[in-house]
């Protein structure tokens, strides 16, 4: 007796169709379409606070009197209608950002501000006169409150408010103070 | 032994056999035959192979998947994570196996995007591990990665493609 040999009946391959996805977002974008504008004051003997609120609402503290009292933009969301309005004496607006990114995803804001100096002519700053800038604030219309969070809408689209206050020392030294205020957007 | 000697010798047994067969003298064996059958080798896709979201770059890059699901960057910035691919492969415990897989895949997005192609790798140990409860059955997972182009300014938008994996005793 002998073996014919061991056979195997192969049960041979298999395949399967596997997917593979990749998603790219559009970047995010700023676009600054108001700046934050504490409008005319008249500093006092004593020193004081300008705060203008995200809902755009603006008033002082301590020595610090207002002159003025017309917002640049009203309640209204849209305001793009009176961004070439001429800003008169006295005029105060919050900022406005619109930012655009990837759709329906949540973002956090961070906001910066240098302080605000004393513009003389053109171009010098005067360090030494300058003025605070704190209490920064935000404002989320998709998210409708005011938190350091926003939400890109199924547009990819929010607008973001920010107001601050304005740290005025007593006798401030009149002129035109400027400072830069910076957003970042992480998500 | 050089290639004459060879022959003659061939020739030589090929008649010894051929006596052998026309011999009258009658003669019988039993021969056993054996066979065995194994598992059936098989493969299922179970999570599929993402690149993640990644932000709209105006260089290009590439975004790099190991088998093991390390990811990395180049080029563009990663916003979401990524995923390897997962498959079971079930078959012979005692068995090994290969795998063959395309070497890449278009991921196809928005209309009037470029695709986006994807060369791909596998682990590819082809050894099983036995199977609890059934001895002979064996399975393992296969991990996919690969490393994805993206272009420049690549138009945002969900991309897909589908690739093919075949696994072979």
């Amino acid at each position: 007796m002998f073996p014919l040999g061991a056979r195997t009946i192969d049960a041979g391959t298999s395949s399967a169709a596997g997917n593979a996805t990749a998603e790219v977002s559009p970047p995010v974008k700023f676009k600054l379409t108001n700046e934050l504008d504490f409008g005319n004051i008249r500093p006092g003997n004593f020193a004081g606070t300008v705060v203008i609120t995200p809902h755009n609402r603006r008033f002082a503290t301590g020595g610090v009197k207002l002159r003025g009292s017309r917002r640049v933009y009203g309640k209204d969301k849209d305001s793009d209608k009176e961004r070439n309005k001429g800003r008169s004496h006295g005029q105060f607006s919050r900022a406005k950002f619109k930012v655009s990114g990837l759709p329906n995803t949540f973002f956090t804001i961070k906001l910066v501000s240098s302080p605000a100096l004393l513009k003389k002519g053109r171009r010098s700053v005067r360090r030494k006169k300058s003025l605070e800038i704190t209490q920064l604030k935000s404002f989320s219309v998709t998210q409708n409150r005011e938190a350091r969070m926003g939400r890109f809408n199924a547009e990819g689209k929010d607008t973001i408010y920010v107001g601050g206050t304005l740290q005025v020392p007593a006798r401030a030294k009149k002129g035109k103070y400027e400072a830069e205020v910076t957003i970042f957007i992480d998500f | 032994m050089n290639t004459k000697n060879r022959l003659k010798v061939a020739i030589a047994v090929l008649l010894m056999l051929g006596m052998s067969a026309s011999s009258a003298m009658a003669a019988s064996t039993t021969g056993k035959a054996e066979a065995s059958v194994v598992e059936q080798i098989s493969i299922f896709q179970l999570t599929e192979l993402s690149f993640g979201t990644m932000l709209q770059s105006n260089t290009g890059g590439t975004i790099s998947l190991t088998p093991k699901g390390d990811a990395t960057s180049s080029g563009v910035q990663l916003v979401s994570g990524t995923q390897r691919a997962v498959f079971l492969v079930i078959g012979d415990f005692n068995r090994a196996y290969t795998t063959t897989l395309d070497p890449s895949v278009d991921l196809i997005g928005p209309v009037g995007a470029t695709p986006m192609n994807a060369t791909l790798t596998n682990d590819n140990d082809g050894v099983f591990f036995q199977g609890e409860g059934v001895p002979i059955l064996g399975i393992d997972e296969l991990f996919i990665g690969g490393t994805l182009t993206v272009g420049r300014n690549q138009i945002p938008g969900v991309y897909s493609g589908t690739y093919n994996v075949t696994v072979d005793y």
